[in-house]
């Protein structure tokens, strides 16, 4: 018989076996899918913010400023633009855009309206058409692109020359992708669109001639704006303002000072979520193993007695596992698509709103996705389950398998091992990453140790327990070897735990930081938020309105946000300080002296007293300089960054004023209803627990990801924990049946067995908040520290 | 041709060995009854003789295999083509049926024969059986699917751990009669460690294990 037949003899035995027991396949199933659909959700999420920063970051028309009408009763007219560009304003380019489907419809000829018979199974897609004016474009990068982009397709439409072109990013060029024309319900004819991945999302482009139609003219459907396609200068733009009828209004482009800072943070937020869930739905695996090897044990040690080769049976093992991973990983992926587009408009407008940055629904490659989660989760099955599958073919009685529990001492000097590499690696840490991956060590170290001295623990526990109580006694004894089978998932589900607390604790410190901090520093009752500073005379003199400034500028060649802040009596209840100069706020008050956080102390290695030379302080634009030289100023005293990892400074609000770097926000003292009522049309006016309520809310909304992956991640190893506890249970069946002989009660049994879970999880909690403590201490302090190095 | 010289087996934590330079010489086809008391070290003879656990001296020739093997290969080869083994325990396959249970050794040879496999079954009265579930089987029918499964890929030498522990008299009478013949049939040489005396009688060479040595009388 060839070695071939004999793997599949055994292998089709392995089978039979899943088939007679298959909670082993189901573990091992669950354990590969949870594992390969967090990862890979992760992993889709964090492409899809990495598109939609990669998006953003290049420069784009769509983020410049615009001039846009003030009401949609007054539109943008065709004359407007005229006259503006007339008036020497070339910059300005008009769109105009509309909500339309668009259909695929086929063959040269078939003109015909979507939906009619022979296009029924089409899918009609939603999306914005925008209508540009292409010839205004001219020097724009996005021309060049889509220039690019028509030069460098195969032109396979050539026969459909009555169609107009069109543009759209990539992934939505996918979408529409087509052999014949795309027709809208405005009946416009497109040609399927050249790749621009310059593009906003689901938007279509073609040119203003193709946007207007018999059906969409510049009645119905008036230009949306003009775009400036070239940033003026101070000068120009205060001429562009003069030029403006009283409709129409200049809107300022989107601010990207963050650099997308907040969006890496919640980046590395999920990433490090995907860490916590790898490592659960590691355990979860192992626990899966372990539990079928337990209870193969036997089995494969008759196989080996029969004669079946330790190579065959590795290699049926082998194939029995790939094939769970072949069901396993594909449905994993399928989940994780599906979680991500549940997911995709709750983060995209996490990312757009609070992030000031752009999720792109992903669009992966199903076949590359599912082969990678295949390949991994195999690889580490196999890696998994190779020693103890080795080691069991090698052997051909059951006593050969059972090994000597470890010596006190070995565990001793193990244990001693890993605590001490645990500390080296918090000691070490010095990055962000490093010191979350100290954090995983304490976790994984915790386990380790909990791995070595639980049965010991629970041994010792069956000890004391007195031979005069016989139940008790078997409950102790049972709960020792439920121990040692049981631990790999216990393990998953205090990591889970232990990481949930941990996460709800810091966030929980986080939210109260910030409230504290925000009441503290939304001294004004009322705050006006305007896209231009107030004229002179349109606040009434009786309200006192400090007008906030921001601007940047470099200190020792690293970029540092500056803002402006009063220095009356007032501010200075405002501002929490870690440290104050002797007379700070009199310097500060007389132009030789700022405030700085902490960030910036420690990069720059400065003290209150020392002195700090900041560079031209230049509007959020870098358009126009707040002034030019370079100033020395003493450090007057460093204020908390609460985890803002820029550099800060701020500076006497008249250092800005009447300059250019107005930050849109104006605080109002003393303003009565009536004010307010007047000051309205100027912009949004919010009082103060409105903005709290605002920016609590925000808050909150930036943690409903992590905190939902942190729930599934504890309820999928609760649910392990479960599973595995009463898999386990099934074997103990038969003592059970024993105890009931004796005379013990049914409930008596089931409060015996609920008393030796609970003990196997009390045993737990000294290690558990020791973990968690160690967690939240070190995730606090280390990443921060590790940013200010 | 079984030869076994001088053979030493102890385990750890006591103080004398349990087969204590034994010899034993079985011919080709014949077949040796081994008795003794609970605990003499019967089983652990059976354990060595099938190479599942290594000897601390001494040699095993059993037909052209030398024991200890060589290599892991070498010891597969031998169980899977030349020794049929009856477990105390009857270690069946439990995701198995009765007939994939017997047929297993066979098909793991590459000799299924079903016209023998099927009176192997009837010699041992377990026709009605098989399709049944290996663990729906009572004591009795499992030692009999056991005995049937170590006979089914016609070894050269079957070695047997109590086969008849768990029989009543008319059964047991029976399998071991069922047991002889096809042996002797097959010429294949029967070790059958045993406490019954009407099994231990009808070999060609019944034995004692007393102290780690085999006597011919008790």
């Amino acid at each position: 018989m060839s070695v071939f037949s004999r793997v599949g003899l055994v292998a089709s035995v392995m089978l039979a076996m899943a088939r007679k027991k298959p909670w082993q396949p189901l573990l091992i199933i669950i354990a590969v899918m949870v594992a390969t659909g967090g990862f890979s959700s992760v992993m889709l999420i964090n492409e899809g913010a990495r598109q939609g920063e990669l998006g953003r970051s290049q420069t784009s028309v769509f983020n410049s400023a615009a001039i846009v009408a003030r009401t949609p009763a007054q539109p943008l007219t065709q004359r407007d633009y005229a006259q503006l560009r007339r008036a020497g304003f070339t910059q300005l380019v008009a769109i105009a855009q509309q909500t339309d489907t668009l259909q695929c419809i086929d063959g040269p000829n078939s003109r015909s309206q979507p939906g009619s018979s022979g296009t029924a199974a089409t899918p009609v897609h939603a999306v914005t058409v925008l209508g540009v004016d292409l010839l205004a474009l001219s020097s724009s990068s996005l021309l060049k692109d889509m220039q690019k982009a028509v030069s460098s397709t195969t032109d396979a439409n050539l026969m459909h020359r009555n169609s107009a072109v069109s543009y759209a990013a990539p992934q939505l060029g996918r979408a529409l992708a087509c052999e014949g024309v795309l027709m809208s319900r405005e009946g416009v004819s497109l040609l399927p669109p050249y790749s621009v991945s310059q593009l906003p999302d689901n938007t279509v482009l073609v040119s203003l001639e193709a946007f207007y139609t018999d059906k969409t003219t510049l009645q119905n459907t008036p230009l949306s704006a003009l775009l400036v396609t070239t940033a003026f200068d101070d000068v120009r733009l205060r001429e562009l303002k003069n030029h403006l009828p009283s409709h129409l209004q200049y809107r300022q482009a989107p601010e990207t000072a963050s650099d997308g800072s907040l969006a890496k943070s919640f980046q590395l937020n999920l990433w490090a979520m995907g860490v916590l869930m790898g490592v659960v739905a590691l355990f979860i695996v192992l626990n899966a193993l372990t539990l079928m090897y337990r209870a193969r044990l036997l089995f494969m040690l008759r196989l080996r007695q029969l004669g079946v080769s330790k190579a065959s049976l590795l290699l049926a093992l082998m194939s029995e596992l790939a094939l769970y991973c072949a069901i396993a990983a594909p449905l994993g992926v399928l989940a994780a698509i599906g979680l991500t587009r549940q997911l995709t408009p709750m983060l995209q407008s996490t990312f757009e709103g609070l992030l000031d940055s752009a999720f792109v629904a992903p669009s992966p490659l199903l076949t590359e996705m599912m082969s990678g989660a295949f390949v991994t989760s195999f690889a580490a099955l196999a890696l998994f389950f190779v020693i103890p599958a080795r080691q069991l073919s090698r052997a051909l009685l059951a006593s050969h398998i059972h090994r000597q529990p470890m010596s006190v001492l070995i565990r001793s000097i193990i244990t001693i091992g890993v605590v001490a590499i645990v500390l080296l690696g918090l000691v070490m840490a010095n990055s962000t990453f490093s010191a979350l991956l100290a954090v995983a060590g304490v976790l994984l170290g915790g386990c380790g140790v909990i791995l070595l001295w639980l049965p010991a623990f629970t041994g010792l526990i069956s000890t004391l327990v007195p031979a005069s109580r016989p139940l008790l006694s078997y409950v102790a004894a049972s709960t020792h070897r439920l121990s040692a089978k049981s631990r790999l998932s216990v393990c998953a589900f205090f990591i889970a735990l232990a990481a949930n607390i941990g996460m709800n604790v810091m966030t929980d410190s986080f939210r109260h930081a910030t409230e504290s901090w925000l009441q503290q520093r939304l001294a004004a009752p009322v705050y006006l938020y305007a896209d231009d500073k107030p004229a002179p005379g349109t606040i009434a003199a009786h309200i006192d309105a400090r007008h906030l400034y921001r601007g940047v500028t470099t200190i020792n060649q690293q970029q540092a946000t500056v803002r402006s802040y009063a220095a009356d009596s007032t501010a200075q209840h405002s501002l929490t300080l870690d440290t104050l100069y002797p007379g700070g706020w009199s310097m500060f008050a007389a132009n030789k002296a700022v405030f700085i956080n902490q960030q910036l102390a420690f990069r720059h290695a400065v003290a209150p007293g020392d002195s700090l030379t900041i560079g031209p302080v230049f509007t959020q634009s870098k358009q126009n300089p707040v002034f030019s030289q370079s100033t020395t100023y003493t450090v007057a005293g460093i204020y908390p960054d609460y985890g803002n990892p820029d550099s800060q400074l701020l500076l006497p609000s008249d250092q800005f004023s009447p300059a250019s770097g107005y930050a849109g926000v104006t605080a109002l003292y003393q303003a009565t209803p009536e004010d307010l009522a007047r000051l309205a049309g100027l912009g949004e006016i919010y009082d103060t627990p409105q903005l709290l309520k605002k920016s609590m809310q925000t808050f909150d909304r930036t943690f409903v990801v992590t905190d939902a992956l942190n729930v599934a991640t504890l309820l999928v190893a609760g649910m392990a924990f479960a599973v595995s506890v009463s898999v386990i249970t099934l074997d103990l069946r038969p003592q059970l049946n024993v105890l009931r002989t004796m005379g013990i009660g049914q409930l008596q049994v089931k409060a015996m067995l609920t008393a030796q879970y609970m003990l196997l999880l009390t045993v737990r909690p000294p290690r558990l908040l020791n973990l968690i403590y160690r967690y939240r201490y070190w995730v606090t302090s280390a990443s921060t520290n590790a940013r200010c190095r | 041709m079984i030869q076994i010289s001088d053979l030493v087996k102890q385990y750890p934590q006591t103080s004398t060995p349990i087969i204590d330079k034994l010899y034993l010489e079985v011919a080709d086809g014949t077949s040796v009854s081994i008795r003794g008391a609970s605990g003499c070290g019967k089983s652990t003879l059976l354990s060595l003789m099938a190479g599942f656990e290594p000897a601390d001296a001494g040699q095993i020739q059993i037909g052209t295999a030398t024991l200890p093997f060589t290599s892991d290969k070498q010891g597969d080869a031998f169980r899977r083509n030349e020794l049929g083994v009856i477990f105390q325990s009857y270690n069946l396959l439990d995701c198995l049926n009765v007939w994939d249970n017997i047929a297993f050794t066979a098909r793991l040879k590459g000799v299924t024969d079903k016209a023998y496999l099927r009176r192997l079954m009837a010699m041992l009265d377990i026709t009605q059986l098989q399709d049944k579930p290996a663990d729906a089987l009572s004591g009795g029918e499992q030692q009999r699917v056991a005995i049937a499964r170590a006979l089914a890929h016609r070894p050269a030498v079957v070695l047997a751990d109590e086969p008849t522990g768990n029989l009543d008299e008319a059964t047991s009478e029976r399998v071991t009669q069922a047991l002889y013949t096809v042996c002797a049939e097959l010429h294949t040489t029967l070790v059958v460690v045993t406490h019954s005396n009407e099994v231990a009688e009808q070999a060609s060479q019944p034995l004692w294990l007393r102290h780690g040595v085999l006597h011919p009388q008790p």
